[in-house]
């Protein structure tokens, strides 16, 4: 579903990613690991259209980001490091200009919007204004947005970074049910690790621009706990 | 079109819910209601005046649209001058400031979308700001006397101005919203706006010095000569030129400017 080979980009004389290469099989929920600054927003930034690459090919649903970047926008469905909503806007209002730019049939907007309110758990505040609900929400504002058109591919960006443990706990359900459904795909970056346990079935390491680690949970816990794992590795 | 309507619609949902639109077009309604009084008390007076003197031939030259209207809508377009970059310094720079540029740049919308949705948005305002002023030379229909036959406000040339007033501002919200889309910080961008109208208002003030060929492109440069002939009356194929040629360069170059994010 998810095709990189020799992602590379360079900002100046800095380099974010070095030739990344790897695959992602449909109905796949993959964790994409690693300290801060390894590359993987700049990962996601590219595989959503928002970013060029330097060089390299990454292909979504077999069609070329670089190529046909409006077809690959219509497939993916992407939650962004910090939720990309407008604040003096209401939840409704928001999701339905979304649907809009994702151009969602009109007739189904409707019933869209509340399909994808309903699944992210923001069905009770769709009237409040965005300014005015807590950052658990924004959060859950922003996956809804990410789920409009029903995308084949989700990519999601440290969906639960600063939100409290209730609020985590909550993010985590979601992601487990998105997850169950076989049709789509998934890819979640994070660094803590108990979230990937929970959600994920294959991990993807990055560390300074490199992968340093590509295999299912189970093979890489064979020898070590995770968390010793991650921190070998972040430092190798 | 879908795209660049829901942006549009968007951008208006945002003027009207936050305060923007309703303090800006209310202080601009005061102020030109201030200007439309002090006109008025100035027309009186001199009426006054002619009066006392018993200047029959003065008081026949003195009509509404030469004392009152003209210098009214000349006064307006400082207004604009103040107004307009409150109005753009938020269109793209909030999006770049808030993350919510990312959203657009990662859903299937054209560049294209982004600029003139965003555009046409804030042109609404500039039309209510423009049609605003109309409201006077209706008081003046209304309560005004007349020596002839004819009315006492002559439409054609408010008409005129109400039209250039609009494209003016066209120009500049244009303007305004690539210096928007030049920076993240809002401030910056109004700032940028402001002081590029400014200068382009001192224009003609500078040519009054010069002579030549100067005086004349820096004449023709000001939007100041331009709409102030409107304002007399005179609706010239040469100004609406000068107003439509500087909105198109502006949203071409503020979609360029958008479009480089995909390929920087």
């Amino acid at each position: 579903m998810i095709e990189v080979r020799g992602l590379t980009k360079r900002y100046r004389d800095n380099v974010a990613i070095d030739g990344l290469d790897f695959s992602i099989q449909p109905g796949e929920v993959v964790g994409f690991l690693g300290p801060n600054g390894a590359g993987k927003s700049t990962t996601m930034r590219i595989l959503t259209g928002s970013m060029p690459a330097t060089s390299g090919s990454a292909k979504v649903a077999g069609i070329d980001v670089f190529d046909r970047p409006m077809e690959v926008k219509r497939k993916i469905g992407y939650l962004p490091e910090l939720p990309p909503v407008y604040l003096d806007m209401t939840v409704q209002g928001y999701l339905a200009f979304v649907a809009d730019l994702k151009g969602v049939p009109r007739r189904e907007k409707k019933t869209e919007v509340d399909r994808v309110a309903l699944e992210a758990g923001v069905d009770h505040v769709l009237n409040r204004l965005i300014r005015n609900v807590s950052k658990g929400y924004r959060q859950r504002v922003g996956m809804a947005q990410a789920l409009l058109g029903d995308p084949t591919v989700l990519i999601m960006d440290e969906p639960t970074v600063g939100l409290d443990p209730i609020q985590i706990q909550q993010v985590r359900e979601l992601l487990l049910r998105i997850g169950e459904d076989d049709r789509r795909t998934v890819l979640l970056s994070t660094h803590i690790l108990s979230e990937v346990k929970a959600v994920c079935q294959r991990i993807i390491m990055v560390a300074r621009g490199h992968i340093v680690a590509d295999a299912p949970i189970a093979e890489l816990e064979r020898e070590a706990p995770l968390e010793e794992v991650f921190a070998r590795l972040a430092v190798s | 079109m879908r795209g660049l309507f829901a942006i549009a619609r968007k951008e208006l949902s945002i003027f009207f819910t936050t305060t923007i639109a309703y303090a800006g077009l209310g202080a601009y309604a005061f102020l030109m209601g201030l200007v439309f009084v002090s006109s008025l008390n100035q027309y009186q007076q001199r009426t006054a005046i002619f009066l006392s003197q018993q200047q029959p031939q003065m008081l026949e030259r003195l009509n509404f649209n030469d004392a009152i209207l003209t210098p009214m809508f000349s006064t307006g377009v400082w207004m604009f001058l103040f107004f307009v970059p409150f109005l753009t310094m938020r269109l793209l720079a909030e999006e770049k400031n808030q993350n919510t540029f990312e959203l657009l740049m990662t859903t299937p919308i054209s560049s294209w979308q982004i600029v003139l949705g965003k555009f046409i948005a804030t042109w609404v305002l500039i039309l209510v700001m423009s049609f605003i002023p109309l409201v006077f030379p209706f008081i003046l229909e209304a309560y005004g006397t007349t020596t002839g036959t004819s009315s006492a406000v002559e439409w054609s040339p408010v008409l005129v101005s109400v039209l250039m007033a609009t494209l003016m501002g066209s120009s500049f919200i244009a303007l305004g919203m690539l210096m928007s889309s030049l920076t993240d910080s809002q401030i910056v961008a109004a700032l940028l706006t402001f002081a590029t109208l400014l200068l382009s208002y001192t224009l003609p003030f500078v040519a009054n010095r010069l002579e030549g060929d100067w005086q004349t492109v820096l004449d023709y440069a000001s939007p100041l000569s331009h709409v102030n002939r409107a304002f007399q009356g005179r609706l010239l194929a040469e100004d609406l030129v000068y107003f439509l040629s500087l909105t198109l360069a502006g949203l071409i170059v503020t979609q360029r400017v958008v479009e480089s994010n995909r390929w920087r």
